[in-house]
């Protein structure tokens, strides 16, 4: 079996994000890089699935942006991943789902992999498409928010999230691309031989330009800070009647009641 | 300086050869697995040791062993373990940085247990164990299947451990050692399956063995009540009649003192090392504090006197980084240099460390004065709170105390420091009679000829602290002679300087090898300004009290004259004040330790 994992790199929680100066990226000298939370979940969850099936099974980890994302993609290798492949981000289209999916599906076409694992969504813009398009691109089966696998060799068991804590397991056949939920597993640290042993795999690289001519259909005009507003609202009527618009803000407009 | 003779590589050469003239390691050159594994270890700390840092206070074997053991899983006991018996044998500099970011996860007793486990605990096996007793014990500690301990010390004999009474005399039919005695204060005592224990065989005779928990006659005695690192283990041994197979003797029979002051020369890096990795969380839960705590209307990371604070802890961690780092990195060097084939590798190894003894105490000593002097301003930045012990301060405001004393107490390791440099003075193993005699060319030298580029006036104030300090030492060996190691108030004072001046060199060495503009670099620049320019006021200040110690309270006129030349360079021209709102600000832009 073959898995293709993408592995984004997003900004750490903790450092602070300040707009640069062009109002539509943050400054990247104050910020520290991470791997994305759900996609440690979905590397582990390749890992996992290697681990059962042996040494035949194959992991490519898979990573678009600057050449800053070569430490992400070597941690993937360290963990256990067997090879991987950076994508220049050089058209700048990270922010948008359809771009990055045909970037990836570009890649991947001629890989004939049986499975494609993304993290539900990107702790940095949340959109939660880019496994989907990609599956979709490909001609895949896809399934999102995805808790359990139970690979076949023609399909793959699944449970996944529905809404209201109800979950369901289905069976779609392979090749499938599955964007994992977080907590699905408990992602491993990499041991330090697999650090050193990191050193020995390859990562090819890949220009974003070069796998994609089409246009991207979102782009980022504007980042800012939410802007906070203070206003005061006058509650007009008599007096049974302002109470009973109070409760009622209270309840439905701030939820506190 | 031009005469300064080319590639010393003797310890201690700090003191006679100009700033940034041999390569130093620093953090920003670290490889990058040194990195990968910084990143893994940082992130075992935060994610697995910090939540569970209040479990872990309660003193949980259980929960001990198993973190440990998942340590093992990735390779982390290891690193100094040769890889026949289980380990990785990686470089001093890797073991330094798992202590140091281990250290990050806020659990000094944790911290401990790692460290007496990878150690004191293995390494007297590593170095000097027979291969039958690496092939039994190794495997077994470097997967936490059991815990080991080390036990020096006595009642009776602490700093002069060389003094134990415990007995070791070989049975009749002499396939034993018969010890007896009583072991104080061994960490891991109570956990451990395994011990190296220091005994005098024949009562003269100091050396060590291993000894097994299920020994018969071996007990371990009452957890000891602590001021802090309440989550470790520490108890008597007590050995009545202790039957230990002959084959256990470590090494050789009058070898004990080999194997403890090796242990103790690495185990003096590491424990800096750990000091380092406390420091900055420490700083970074003291500026989370201060800019959510308001009075006065403000955030208190605004006033002032906070942001003063903040700058020293900053200045502090950011100069024993440099100066630590520096030093491992010399130690790896030499270590380098050896054929690890030799059946003597490890004899060499310690040989090589020993060269940096004086490096290695001063390690030691600013590694943890600087923990001790962060907790105890983020105390103080925490305020009443700080006091209580459900905030992050008062834990490791106590559990630092200790480093002061273990590992050699910072009084002895201060003498170390004043005790080297004389010998080495005496047996001219370093220049220091050639640059004494060029001291008065140095001070009349043209400064701005000497001294350029962007730390012109720092290194100048500095290469002229060195000649101070020089000017100082003479001075004491010249009326003191032989007999200056019994003046312990003069010599502290002498290894406080050296100690300032190694600090003040690294941290300019390292901030020259920094070449971009970055905010970050420049912030390193304004430490190194900062730093220099304190260094300078208070080695002023050191000389004066040890002249007017060694002239009996009246200085000679040509020396009064020479402080005056000396002070006329040091005297620095720089806004400390202001520097230092610059960096705080920065370290609260950053939310932490940036560097
Ligand atoms: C929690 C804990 C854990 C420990 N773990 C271990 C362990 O695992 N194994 C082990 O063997 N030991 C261990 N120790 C012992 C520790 O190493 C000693 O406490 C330390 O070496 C100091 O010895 P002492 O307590 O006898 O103090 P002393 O030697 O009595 O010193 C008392 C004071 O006198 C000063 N002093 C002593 N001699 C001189 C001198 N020549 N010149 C100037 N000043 C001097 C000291 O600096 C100190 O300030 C542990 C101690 C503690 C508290």
């Amino acid at each position: 079996m073959r898995i293709a994992v993408l592995q984004k790199q997003v900004p750490d929680r903790e450092s602070p994000l300040r707009v640069s100066d062009d109002g539509r990226h943050f400054d990247e000298q104050q910020v520290s890089f991470k791997l994305n939370e759900s996609d440690a979940y979905a590397i582990e969850e390749a890992l996992q699935i290697k681990d059962r099936l042996g040494a035949e099974t194959e992991i490519i980890a898979l990573g678009l942006g600057p050449e800053r994302i070569e430490k992400t993609l070597r941690e993937a290798l360290a963990r256990g991943a067997d090879r991987a492949i950076r994508v220049l981000d050089d058209r700048e289209l990270a922010t948008d789902p359809y771009a990055v999916a045909n970037v990836f599906a570009a890649v991947l076409k001629d890989q004939a992999c049986d499975l494609v694992l993304s993290g539900l969504q990107s702790d940095d813009l949340g959109m939660g498409q880019t496994g989907i398009l990609l599956g979709e691109l490909l001609g895949m089966a896809t399934a999102s928010l995805v808790i359990a696998t139970e690979p076949g060799t023609t399909s793959i068991r699944l449970k996944h999230e529905l809404e209201g804590g109800w979950y369901q397991w289905l069976t779609i056949p392979l090749p499938a691309s599955l964007s994992i939920q977080t907590g699905i597993n408990q992602p491993r640290y990499p041991t330090i031989k697999g650090i050193m042993g990191a050193k020995r795999k390859q990562i090819e690289v890949l220009n974003a330009s070069a796998l994609w001519s089409g246009e991207p259909l979102q782009t980022c005009q504007r980042l800012y800070v939410p802007q906070k507003t203070k206003h005061t609202e006058m509650i007009e009527g008599t007096s049974d009647q302002a109470a009973a618009q109070l409760v009622e803000i209270l309840k439905t407009g701030i939820k506190v009641l | 300086m031009n005469d300064t003779p080319a590639q010393l590589t003797t310890g201690g050469r700090f003191l006679v050869e100009p700033v940034g003239c041999e390569n130093v390691l620093t953090r920003e050159c670290f490889s990058e697995e040194h990195r990968e594994i910084e990143g893994m270890v940082r992130d075992f700390a935060s994610e697995r040791v910090y939540p569970l840092r209040d479990e872990i206070e309660k003193f949980d074997k259980d929960l001990c062993v198993k973190l440990l053991r998942e340590m093992a899983e990735l390779g982390l006991l290891g690193i100094d373990i040769p890889e026949a018996y289980g380990g990785l044998e990686l470089d001093k500099v890797t073991s330094a940085i798992v202590v140091e970011s281990l250290a990050r996860g806020y659990s000094a007793s944790f911290t401990v247990i790692f460290s007496v486990q990878t150690g004191i605990g293995s390494l007297p096996i590593v170095w000097f164990g027979t291969p039958e007793q690496k092939e039994k014990y190794l495997p077994r500690l470097v997967s936490a299947e059991w815990i080991s301990a080390y036990s020096l010390t006595e009642a009776s004999s602490g700093s002069d451990a060389l003094a134990a009474k415990t007995r070791a005399d070989l049975s009749e039919d002499g396939k034993s050692y018969i010890l007896n005695g009583e072991k104080m204060f061994t960490t891991n005592g109570g956990w451990a399956d395994v011990y190296t224990i220091f005994a005098q065989v024949d009562g003269r005779h100091f050396s060590a063995f291993i000894v097994e928990r299920d020994s018969a006659g071996l007990e371990v005695g009452p957890e000891e009540k602590k001021m802090g690192v309440k989550g470790s283990s520490t108890t008597p041994i007590t050995l009545t009649d202790v039957r230990v197979p002959a084959e256990n003797l470590l090494y050789e029979i009058g070898k004990g003192a080999t194997i403890a002051f090796n242990a103790l020369n690495l185990g003096r890096f590491k424990l800096a090392a750990a000091d380092l990795g406390g420091s900055k969380t420490v700083l970074e839960e003291a500026v989370k504090y201060a800019r959510d705590r308001r009075q006065f209307g403000q955030a208190i990371a605004a006033f002032d006197v906070i942001k003063g604070k903040i700058a020293d802890m900053t200045v502090r961690i950011y100069t024993a980084d440099s100066m630590i780092y520096r030093t491992i990195g010399l130690i790896q060097e030499a270590t380098d240099r050896l054929d690890k084939d030799d059946p003597l590798y490890y004899i060499h190894m310690g040989e090589a460390t020993e060269e940096y003894a004086i490096e290695a105490s001063m390690a030691k000593v600013y590694g943890s004065e600087t923990l001790g002097m962060v907790t105890d301003h983020g105390i103080q930045i925490l305020g009443g709170y700080g006091f209580i012990e459900e905030f992050p301060m008062a834990r490791p405001y106590r559990d630092t105390r200790i480093d002061r004393i273990w590992e050699g107490s910072n009084e002895i390791n201060r003498q170390i420091i004043t005790g080297y440099m004389i010998k080495k003075a005496l047996l001219e193993e370093l220049p220091i009679r050639t640059a004494i005699r060029d001291i008065d060319a140095f001070l009349e030298s043209d400064v701005e000829q000497a001294f350029s580029g962007a730390q012109a006036n720092e290194e100048c104030a500095i290469e002229t602290g060195k000649r101070l300090a020089l000017h100082v030492f003479h001075a004491a060996l010249n009326e003191f002679g032989q007999d200056l190691r019994h003046e312990q108030q003069l010599t502290e004072i002498l290894a406080d300087m050296f100690t300032y001046l190694y600090v003040a060199d690294s941290t300019l060495s390292r901030v020259q090898c920094l070449q971009g503009d970055a905010p970050v670099d420049k912030m390193a620049a304004t430490i190194a300004r900062i730093h220099s320019a304190e260094v300078s006021i208070r080695l002023l200040n050191l000389a004066l009290t040890g002249l007017h110690a060694i002239f009996h309270g009246k200085l000679p006129p040509d020396t009064a004259d020479h402080l005056r030349r000396f002070q006329r360079r040091m005297l620095p021209e720089t806004d400390i004040i202001q520097l230092k709102r610059a960096l705080a600000d920065y370290v609260y832009s950053r939310n932490g330790y940036p560097f």
